[in-house]
C-alpha cells in the first residue's frame, strides 16, 4: 500500500480498518520506541524523537585509499610503493583514540576541516566524525579463496551499476532488491503523523537507496523552497483554479495502462506535497551557517533546512539522499579526487554547523557511500575499479576520533588483495548499515528484514556490531 | 479574411476528401485499418504485403502519426500526409536512401562560423558544446531525415559521451564528428560504428583510452580498464549470456552465466593499450603522452605500438590473440569478438525498440529484431537499415491490438516531447536560427539534454523500473529514472512557458561583453497556429482537440480525457474575459501534452 494524503486521512477516519490496521500494527510491532496510541492517533513533535539519516553517496568510486592513508613509516613506504604515481603527502594527520599499535594515519589534504572535527581540535572540540576501514559489499565473510573460487559473490564485481546499488540495497546477490534505506522505512514511516510527504527525501532524483515498498522517494531541489509548485500554484482565480483541477482530473481517471498509470501517480503525488513543502521550509527555523556554492553544500543546506521544518512538517524520521558525482577517476586523479575532497570537506563541516545550530546535531547522523575504491595500482594517471574501501560517518551521536573495522595492508599481493590493490572487505555494508539502523531505533528484530544478510555476518542484538554509534 | 477559408482548406488537404468521416473512429487510437504495411523478404517477418483490413482517412492518418512517433522526434501535418501516401515501408526505404543533406561535423563548423561574425571577438574562438545544441536543432528543424535523426539520437544515448560532463565540453570539432560515427553510421553497419567508437578520440578521451598505456613496471601502472569494461557492459553484449530472445540464458542450477569475469577485463584492458591522438593541430610532431587537446580530434587516433601490450591475450571465450601481433590486429579482432558474439543481436536489438517503440518488448518481438540483426537477405550481420525495420514494421509495432495491451508502450523522452511541440507547429524564426541550449533551458529541469547525459550509464538505464506499479508487475520503464516529485512538475511548467512565453530561447545575438551569446528578443521562435486556428474558427472546439490529439497523441486521446479538455475550455470560453482562439489552442495543446495519453506512446 502506498500511503496519500487519502490513505492517511482513511486510516485516521476509520481508526481500524482493515488495511489501515495490518499496516499500522506491523509498523508498531517493529517501533519499540514508540507508543501505539501516539503513532496511530496522535501527531508526534517531541524533537527529542527524531531521527533522521543522511546518506551521502560519493558517485562513481571514491579513491578512498587516498582519502585515509597509513603514516607510519612501514605501511607508508608500501603505499608508496603500491600507489607510486597517485601517492600523496602533506595529508592531514589525525589522532585516533583506538589506534595504539604505532599504526598511524592522515586524510587527504584538502580534508583540512573534516580532520580537525575528527581530531576535536580548532573549534570542533564537540564535533564527532569516525570512520569505517575497509567496509564494502559482501555476501557472507569472503576471503582470497573463497573469492578465487567465485564463492557467493556479489554480482557484477567491479561494475559501477552493480556495486553503487549493492552499497544502496546491501543485497549484492540481487539486482532488483528495494534499497535498505528504503525497507527501513517501509517499518518507520507510519511513526510520522503527517503521511503526505514521504519520510524518504531525495536530492538527487530517483535512487535505489530510498526504495521501498511502503513509500515513494519524495525529490526536492536545491532552488526556491526545495519542491517545485505548476505555474500559478498560489493563484486563487478562476483561471488558475480551473487549470489546476483540469489536471487533476486528466489524471485521476484510473488509467489501465501500467506505464500510464505510474506516471498519473508519479504527477499526482508531487503536485498534492509540493505546496505544503514548501511552505514549511518557508518558515522553518532560518539557518545563519554559510553554505558554500558547491552542489554538495547546496543539497546539504536545502537537508539541513528540511530538517529545520520537521515539526512544520509533522515528521519524527526522515531519510536523505544526497550526491556528489565525478569519483569516476580513470584520469586525471590527482586534481579532480582533490577538488572532490575540498567540495566534502566544505559540505560536511558546514552542515555540521548548521545541526548544531538547530540543536538536531545528535539526532541526524551523515555517512558515506561509495561505488567502491579504486586500485591501489594506477593507470597511468588515474586508477581503476576495486571493492573495499574506507567511508566517514558523522553527527553527534556518533562516537568519534576513532577508525573502525580492520585498516588493511596496502602492499601488493597481501592477502586481502585480489590483483592491483582491490582490496577484499573486511567488515559489510551490513554491520555499517545495521548501526545506523540500531540507532535510528530499529529492533535487533527488525534487521532481518531490513538487511536481509546480516545473520551471514552477526547476530542481531540491542548493541551494534562495529560500536561507531554511541 | 472568410474568403480565404475554402483556398486554405484545398491546400491543406490536398488528396483528402473533406472533414466528414475524420470524428467516427477516434476512440482507442491506433487504428491501423487501411494501411499499407509491405515488408521485403530479407526481414523474416510474417508481413509480406500485408493490407490490415478497414477503410477510411482518419485511421489512415492516425496509425501513420503514431508511426511516426515511434519513428521520428517529431512530425507536422504534412509528414503524417507523406506517411500516409507513401505507406510505412516505402517511407522507411526513402528515409533509408535519402542522400545526407549535411554532415553533422559540416554542419557545426557552419554554425560555429556564423556564431564567431556574431559575436564578432578576435579573441573567441572556442568551440564550444552550445555550438553542438544549435546544430543539432538546426538540422533537427531544417532537414528531412527525421528517421536518420531519431536514429543518431537513440544511438547517443547507448554510445554516450557527455560533453557537457566531461573534458570534452569545449571540443566541439571532435564532438561533431563524433556525432556523426552515429549520424552517418545510422543506417550503416554496426560493426563500423563500434570500430568508429572506440577509435574515435572523444570516446577515447570521455571512457580514457586515449593515451593509454601498457604495464609500466617501473612506474608501477596498469593499463586502464574502463574502455574495456564499458565496450562490453554497455556498448554490445551486456553482463549475461543471453538467448536471442534477450532473455538471460540459465546454467543448470538456474544462476545467470556472466558474459566475462575481471580476469577477462584485465585481459581486455591490454588489447586497449597503445592508442593516442596522430596529428597535432600545430604541425608540432606528436608524442604519444601529449595532452588531447593538442591534437585534430576528428582524427581517428593513431596506434603507436611502442606503447601497446605485445603479449598474447585471452578473450571471454577462449580465443587467444597470439602475442606480437600488431595492435590494430590486436583491436581488429576484439571488435569482431564482440560483434560476433550471439548477445549483441538482442542486446543492441532490444535497446532500439525501447527507444523506439516499446520498453517491454515481448520475447518474439526481440528475437525477430536480433534475427533481422544477426543476418539480413544477403547473409550480411550487422546492417542497421535492416534492424530498423525490423524494429519498426514488427508487428508488434504496428499492430492496433498492441495499444491496448497494459504492459505497452513507453514514456516520451524530455527532449523528445518538447521536439513533438516545435515539429507539429512548424516553429520557425525570424533569422531561420534554431540556437536553442537545451542544457540551460531542460537540462536543470526535465533532466534531459542533448549529449547531456551524467555518466556513460545515459541519462536512465534500460533496467530502470518504477516501484509502485512497474517493477511489482516484472517491467521496466527506463525514462521513469529522470521523472520525479520535481522533473515532473518543471515539465508542466517548461510546457506552459513554450506554449504562452516562447518555444525557446533563441540565442542570436551576442552577449553584453561579446563572449558568447544570448537570447535574442528580436529573433523570438513563433509557431505556426494558422491550420489550427481555421479549423477551430470553422469546425470548433471538438474538431481542434481532435487535430492535435492526431498531431500529438497520434489518435490516442480518450474519450474522458477529451471531455474534461472540452468542458474545462468550454468554462473559460465562457468565463475568462478576453480567452481567445490562441489561448483555447495554447490550453488544448497543454493538457494534452500534461495527459498519460500522451506521455505514454503506445
Amino acid at each position: 500500500m502506498k500511503h496519500t494524503r487519502r490513505d492517511f486521512l482513511h486510516q485516521l477516519g476509520l481508526g481500524c480498518s482493515a488495511v489501515g490496521a495490518t499496516t499500522l500494527l506491523s509498523g508498531i510491532t517493529n517501533m519499540g520506541l514508540l507508543n501505539a496510541a501516539a503513532a496511530a492517533n496522535a501527531p508526534i513533535y517531541q524533537s527529542n524523537n527524531y531521527r533522521a539519516l543522511v546518506c551521502v553517496l560519493l558517485a562513481g568510486g571514491n579513491d578512498s585509499f587516498n582519502m585515509l592513508v597509513p603514516t607510519d613509516t612501514d605501511n607508508y613506504n608500501d603505499y608508496l610503493q603500491s600507489r607510486g604515481n597517485l601517492s600523496l603527502s602533506n595529508l592531514q594527520a589525525i589522532n585516533p583514540t583506538n589506534i595504539n599499535d604505532g599504526r598511524t594515519f592522515g586524510l587527504h589534504p584538502s580534508l583540512v576541516k573534516v580532520s580537525q572535527m575528527f581530531n576535536k581540535e580548532g573549534g570542533f572540540a564537540d564535533r564527532n566524525l569516525a570512520f569505517l576501514a575497509n567496509v564494502g559489499s559482501l555476501v557472507e565473510p569472503t576471503s582470497l579463496s573463497t573469492y578465487q573460487s567465485n564463492i557467493n559473490l556479489p554480482l557484477g564485481l567491479f561494475s559501477h551499476r552493480d556495486q553503487e546499488n549493492h552499497w544502496q540495497t546491501s543485497l549484492p546477490q540481487d539486482r532488483n532488491a528495494l534499497g535498505w534505506g528504503g525497507r527501513l522505512a517501509d517499518i518507520f514511516y507510519t511513526g510520522n503523523a503527517n503521511q503526505n510527504i514521504s519520510m524518504n527525501i531525495s536530492l538527487d532524483g530517483q535512487n535505489t537507496f530510498q526504495r521501498a515498498n511502503n513509500l515513494n522517494t519524495y525529490s526536492i531541489q536545491t532552488e526556491d523552497n526545495g519542491s517545485i509548485s505548476i505555474n500559478g500554484s498560489n493563484d486563487t482565480g478562476f483561471y488558475e483554479s480551473l487549470k489546476r483541477q483540469t489536471i487533476d482530473n486528466i489524471l485521476d481517471q484510473g488509467y489501465q495502462n501500467i506505464l500510464e498509470k505510474a506516471y498519473s501517480n508519479s504527477v499526482i503525488g508531487s503536485k498534492e506535497n509540493s505546496l505544503e513543502f514548501s511552505s514549511a521550509i518557508a518558515s522553518g527555523t532560518p539557518i545563519t551557517t554559510p553554505f558554500e556554492d558547491d552542489n554538495l553544500s547546496q543539497r546539504l543546506s536545502m537537508v539541513a533546512r528540511t530538517i529545520a521544518a520537521k515539526d512544520l512538517l509533522g515528521v519524527t524520521y526522515q531519510t536523505f539522499f544526497v550526491q556528489l558525482g565525478g569519483f569516476d577517476t580513470h584520469d586525471d586523479i590527482i586534481a579532480r579526487h582533490g577538488d572532490l575532497m575540498t567540495n566534502l570537506d566544505n559540505a560536511l563541516s558546514s552542515f555540521y554547523g548548521a545541526l548544531k545550530e538547530l540543536g538536531m546535531e545528535n539526532n541526524v547522523t551523515t555517512f558515506t557511500i561509495s561505488d567502491f575504491a579504486r586500485k591501489l595500482v594506477s593507470n597511468g594517471d588515474g586508477s581503476d575499479h576495486a571493492w573495499g574501501g574506507h567511508t566517514l560517518v558523522m553527527g553527534g551521536a556518533v562516537n568519534g576520533k576513532k577508525i573502525y573495522g580492520d585498516y588493511p595492508l596496502v602492499y601488493l599481493g597481501n592477502p586481502l588483495d585480489v590483483g592491483d590493490g582491490r582490496i577484499i572487505p573486511t567488515t559489510s555494508c551490513d554491520e555499517y548499515f545495521a548501526e545506523l539502523a540500531l540507532w535510528y531505533g530499529a529492533s535487533p528484530s527488525d534487521l532481518d528484514q531490513i538487511l536481509p544478510n546480516i545473520n551471514n555476518f552477526w547476530t542481531p542484538q540491542a548493541t551494534g556490531p562495529i560500536g561507531f554509534m554511541n | 479574411m472568410k474568403n480565404l477559408l475554402p483556398v486554405i482548406f484545398f491546400s491543406l488537404f490536398t488528396s483528402y476528401s473533406i472533414f466528414a468521416q475524420i470524428y467516427t473512429d477516434f476512440i482507442g487510437a491506433g487504428h491501423d485499418v487501411g494501411v499499407k504495411i509491405t515488408t521485403s523478404d530479407e526481414t523474416n517477418l510474417d508481413l509480406n504485403n500485408h493490407v490490415l483490413t478497414g477503410t477510411g482517412l482518419v485511421p489512415d492518418l492516425e496509425s501513420a502519426s503514431r508511426f511516426l512517433g515511434q519513428a521520428t522526434l517529431g512530425a507536422d501535418y504534412n509528414d503524417i500526409l507523406e506517411v500516409s501516401n507513401a505507406g510505412i515501408t516505402q517511407w522507411i526505404d526513402n528515409q533509408i536512401n535519402a542522400p545526407i543533406e549535411s554532415d553533422f561535423y559540416d554542419k557545426f563548423v557552419e554554425t560555429y562560423n556564423e556564431a564567431l561574425v556574431i559575436i564578432d571577438n578576435p579573441e573567441f574562438n572556442f568551440p564550444r558544446h552550445e555550438f553542438m545544441m544549435y546544430t543539432f536543432y538546426q538540422k533537427l528543424m531544417d532537414e528531412n531525415d527525421a528517421l536518420r535523426q531519431k536514429m543518431a539520437f537513440a544511438l547517443s544515448q547507448i554510445f554516450v559521451i557527455s560533453p557537457p560532463n566531461s573534458i570534452l565540453l569545449g571540443r566541439g570539432f571532435g564532438n561533431s564528428s563524433y556525432y556523426d560515427i552515429l549520424y552517418k553510421g545510422s543506417f550503416g553497419n554496426f560493426r563500423d560504428i563500434l570500430m568508429n567508437v572506440t577509435l574515435h578520440a572523444n570516446m577515447g578521451v570521455y571512457l580514457s583510452h586515449f593515451s593509454n598505456g601498457k604495464e609500466d613496471l617501473g612506474l608501477g601502472t596498469s593499463p586502464d580498464e574502463n574502455y574495456a569494461r564499458e565496450i562490453m557492459q554497455l556498448f554490445t553484449i551486456g553482463l549475461y549470456q543471453l538467448n536471442n530472445d534477450g532473455t538471460p540464458k540459465t546454467d543448470e542450477y538456474g544462476e545467470l552465466i556472466p558474459t566475462y569475469n575481471i580476469k577477462d577485463i584485465q585481459e581486455m584492458s591490454r588489447v586497449f593499450t597503445g592508442l593516442a591522438g596522430d596529428v597535432r593541430k600545430d604541425g608540432l610532431t606528436p608524442v604519444f603522452t601529449h595532452y588531447f587537446a593538442t591534437f585534430d580530434l576528428t582524427l581517428p587516433m593513431r596506434m603507436w605500438e611502442e606503447y601497446h601490450d605485445v603479449t598474447e591475450k585471452t578473450l571471454p571465450d577462449g580465443t587467444v590473440l597470439s602475442g606480437g601481433q600488431t595492435g590494430m590486429k590486436d583491436i581488429n579482432d576484439v571488435v569482431d569478438f564482440l560483434f560476433n558474439h550471439p548477445n549483441t543481436g538482442p542486446f543492441i536489438g532490444k535497446r532500439l525498440i525501447q527507444h523506439f517503440v516499446t520498453s517491454n518488448p515481448s520475447e518474439d518481438y526481440v528475437n525477430r529484431v536480433a534475427t533481422a540483426f544477426n543476418a539480413n537477405a544477403d547473409g550480411v550481420r550487422g546492417d542497421m537499415a535492416t534492424v530498423i525495420k525490423a524494429v519498426l514494421l514488427d508487428p508488434e509495432a504496428r499492430d492496433c491490438n498492441a495499444t491496448n495491451e497494459i504492459k505497452t508502450g513507453r514514456l516520451k523522452q524530455p527532449v523528445e516531447r518538447m521536439i513533438n511541440l516545435y515539429k507539429a507547429f512548424n516553429v520557425q524564426t525570424p533569422s531561420g536560427k534554431f540556437w536553442f541550449r537545451d542544457d540551460l533551458e531542460l537540462l536543470p529541469t526535465v533532466e534531459q539534454s542533448f549529449l547531456g547525459a551524467p555518466t556513460v550509464f545515459n541519462f536512465f538505464t534500460p533496467f530502470y523500473a518504477e516501484q509502485e506499479f512497474v517493477a511489482v508487475n516484472d517491467m521496466v520503464s527506463p525514462e521513469f529514472e529522470i521523472l520525479n516529485s520535481t522533473s515532473g512538475i518543471h515539465y508542466i511548467n517548461v510546457l506552459e512557458d513554450a506554449l504562452k512565453r516562447r518555444p525557446f530561447g533563441n540565442r542570436t545575438k551576442p552577449n553584453s561583453i561579446n563572449t558568447g551569446l544570448t537570447i535574442n528578443s528580436t529573433d523570438q521562435p513563433y509557431y505556426n497556429f494558422s491550420d489550427e486556428l481555421t479549423i477551430y474558427n470553422t469546425l470548433g472546439l471538438s474538431a481542434l482537440i481532435d487535430r492535435i490529439d492526431l498531431l500529438l497523441c497520434h489518435g490516442q486521446l480518450t474519450a474522458g480525457t477529451k471531455t474534461i479538455i472540452t468542458n474545462t475550455i468550454n468554462q473559460f470560453l465562457s468565463t475568462v474575459n478576453n480567452y481567445d482562439a490562441q489561448d483555447v489552442i495554447n490550453d488544448v495543446i497543454y493538457f494534452i501534452m500534461i495527459s498519460p495519453d500522451y506521455m505514454i506512446i503506445k
